[in-house]
């Protein structure tokens, strides 16, 4: 019902934010993950949104970082090559961590949508009741 | 005392505060008016004032009717617009029972009176 | 966005009609402008529906003749851009602003809707009187 757009439109915000949450907490997860050199690295997941034209927002896709990642000279590791190196996430902890909390931030504001959509609509149902 | 129809009584299609309604010119000494009969002198008579306010209320009626439809398919723009279209048509179903039995009630006081 | 037709006789009741279309008009946008709050490129919208009702109040005087409700069923509130700042991923979405936009839209229907059912309740108390 159109008379719940405020809700679809929350809604979408929280999915694509939890799908945000979701791809930063893998990448997270992962971010010691050693490959070595015959193989890619850890992808991580980068998700991109796009705004929908009937209203709220959308992942249009999730790409992934490169497949070619650090070098990272370790000749201890046991999958270490010849010449000690082993392929290590092409991605800063940092970064992660502050796209988590803008993620995080993004999600409240659109479940502090949801309760004020679902106030108004109370309203609007006792209106005219006492 | 009054004798009015719903037509007398401005904004029964709305919600403005209720101003009493005015007497139609009609003849002072006589008959009580009928029903359906010839009235007044010129004035619409009570019987289509009764008819235009069923009209009205029917009207209203009918709208808070469809907005119930629309919002059971799903079709509603705004809960607002069924919550205040259903609480108008009960104020003016509460108005217009409240003037019909007042005038049967004046209706009945003037057959009693004697002539 | 029309003025629904029991509201013809009143203009009191065309204005409070009005605004609480515009308020829910206001609450979509506000929920789109959260759920893209982290869309690149994003830039976010605001509903004015105040100045539409301020000049309509202003050139029609008060009469049952439903000329208020012509007036406003014709004149669609105005969507504008959020005059805001644009971050460097060319999104201007204003949380904060959103934020209060949101407390505030909400508070001003609650207060609507109350106003409409007051008024009914004036006819109600007038009809048990009869």
């Amino acid at each position: 019902m159109s008379a719940f757009e405020s809700l679809r439109i929350a809604g979408s915000g929280l999915g694509m934010h939890q799908t945000w949450l979701d791809a930063l907490s893998h990448n997270i997860a992962n971010i010691g993950t050693v490959r070595s050199t015959a193989e890619d690295a850890f992808q991580a997941q980068l998700v991109v949104a796009e705004s929908r034209e009937d209203g709220g927002v959308r992942v249009r896709e999730i790409a992934l970082s490169s497949a070619e990642g650090r070098m990272t000279y370790q000749p201890d590791h046991p999958l270490a090559d010849e010449a000690g190196y082993v392929r290590l996430p092409d991605t800063e902890m940092s970064d992660q961590m502050a796209e988590l909390i803008m993620a995080q931030r993004g999600f409240q504001a659109s479940a502090q949508v949801t309760k004020f959509a679902q106030d108004t609509y109370q309203t609007a149902i006792g209106i005219g009741q006492r | 005392m009054s004798i009015g129809g719903i037509e007398g009584i401005p904004g029964v299609g709305g919600f403005t505060p209720f101003v009493p309604p005015t007497v139609p010119a009609t003849p002072a000494v006589g008959g009580a008016p009928s029903v359906g009969g010839v009235g007044g002198t010129g004035g619409p008579d009570f019987g289509e004032l009764v008819l235009d306010g069923l009209d009205r209320l029917d009207g209203v009626q009918r709208t808070a009717d469809q907005l119930s439809v629309q919002a059971a398919t799903g079709d509603l723009q705004n809960i607002h617009d069924y919550t205040i279209a259903a609480t108008q048509a009960a104020v003016t179903t509460q108005v217009t029972v409240a003037v019909r039995n007042k005038a049967v009630e004046a209706f009945t006081e003037i057959m009693r009176m004697q002539v | 966005m029309s003025v629904p037709s029991y509201a013809v006789s009143d203009s009191v009741s065309a204005v409070l009609s009005y605004a609480l279309d515009g308020l829910s008009l206001r609450q979509n946008t506000i929920a789109d402008n959260l759920a893209n709050l982290d869309t690149p490129g994003f830039r976010a919208t605001a509903v004015d529906f105040e100045s539409v009702l301020r000049s309509a109040i202003g050139s029609n005087a008060p009469a049952g003749d439903g000329a208020m409700a012509r007036q406003l069923g014709g004149a669609a509130p105005l969507t504008e851009d959020a005059n805001t700042p644009v971050g460097e991923n060319g999104n201007n979405v204003d949380l904060r602003k959103e934020s209060l936009a949101a407390m505030q839209s909400q508070f001003m229907y609650q207060m609507v809707a109350r106003a409409v059912t007051d008024r009914f309740d004036l006819v109600k108390t007038v009809a048990g009187a009869m």
